[in-house]
């Protein structure tokens, strides 16, 4: 199975909705609670990153046996120093972001906890390719 | 503590219509999403000041039954109107986080850090 969504920048109130709808589809499929939930924060981290950080996006999701497979490709900004990114606590969120409940830096560090491998790949001043897989 | 419980003691204005008066195990205070997200038992009661609609996708994605806006705080329409949608509770309350927290954690809501 496969999907994709389009991810705006700056868009806050659409932001959620892949992450929401990949849930549903995956209640619906009957995987175990433990692994929606980390599918669940994972997606939600990785399409807010977009919505906040960057200008646009695409969000790929799939399920092949044993695997949940998600890609996020935005263009944007790009990250300069990945390890400090993910470092909990460090943020670059503008203050109107933070005044929505954004902006702790909280969520790189939340994708890596709930995934079973991620790989980051991104250039400065062109966009980030952030990919994680969960095995079911 | 059973929901009706709750709205009772802490005088919750239940801001979403009707509710299924069900059991509240935990709890968890926070006015950060990704906190939230990463960190809330599944299930629980949040506390927040937070009533922008960002937090309904936070409430569906983790399972937050109830979201208690402390402080006074109103959420907006759109916020009201996604609540329902998703099947989640809002209610406001006078009273601060600290508050709400005792209250809570007296009538045997506990906390567990994930
Ligand atoms: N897609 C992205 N494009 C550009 N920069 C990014 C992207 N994702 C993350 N970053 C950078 O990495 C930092 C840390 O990201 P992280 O998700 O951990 O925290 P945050 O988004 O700032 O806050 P939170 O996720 O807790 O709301 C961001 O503040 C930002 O500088
Ligand atoms: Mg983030």
């Amino acid at each position: 199975m496969d999907k994709t969504y389009h991810i705006e920048g700056g868009n806050f109130s659409e932001a959620g909705f892949a992450s929401s709808d990949v849930k549903k589809l995956l209640k619906k499929l009957g995987l175990p609670t433990n692994i929606i939930k980390k599918a669940a924060i994972a997606m939600y981290e990785a399409e807010i990153n977009v919505v906040a950080h960057a200008y646009r996006g695409d969000m790929e999701f799939k399920i092949i046996p044993g695997q949940i497979l998600v890609t996020v490709q935005d263009e944007g900004p790009g990250i300069p120093d990945l390890e400090l990114a993910f470092t909990e606590g460090f943020s670059t969120a503008s203050s109107k972001v933070r005044e929505m409940g954004f902006g702790a830096g909280m969520g790189l560090p939340n994708i890596k906890r709930n995934t079973d491998d991620i790989s980051v790949e991104t250039e400065v001043g062109k966009g980030t390719r952030l990919s994680f897989v969960i095995n079911i | 503590m059973k929901i009706s419980e709750i709205i009772e003691k802490i005088k919750l204005n239940i801001l979403t219509g009707d509710y299924e008066d069900s059991e509240v195990i935990f709890g968890y205070v926070s006015d950060m999403l990704s906190d939230v997200m990463g960190h809330a038992p599944s299930e629980s009661a949040l506390i927040t000041i937070l009533a922008h609609e960002n937090v309904i996708a936070v409430a569906m994605l983790r399972d937050i039954s109830i979201i208690i806006l402390v402080n006074n705080r109103k959420p907006d329409q759109k916020t009201i109107e996604k609540a329902v949608e998703e099947g989640i509770i809002i209610g406001s309350t006078e009273l601060s986080a600290f508050e709400v927290s005792g209250i809570l954690y007296n009538g045997g809501v506990s906390g567990k850090y994930e």
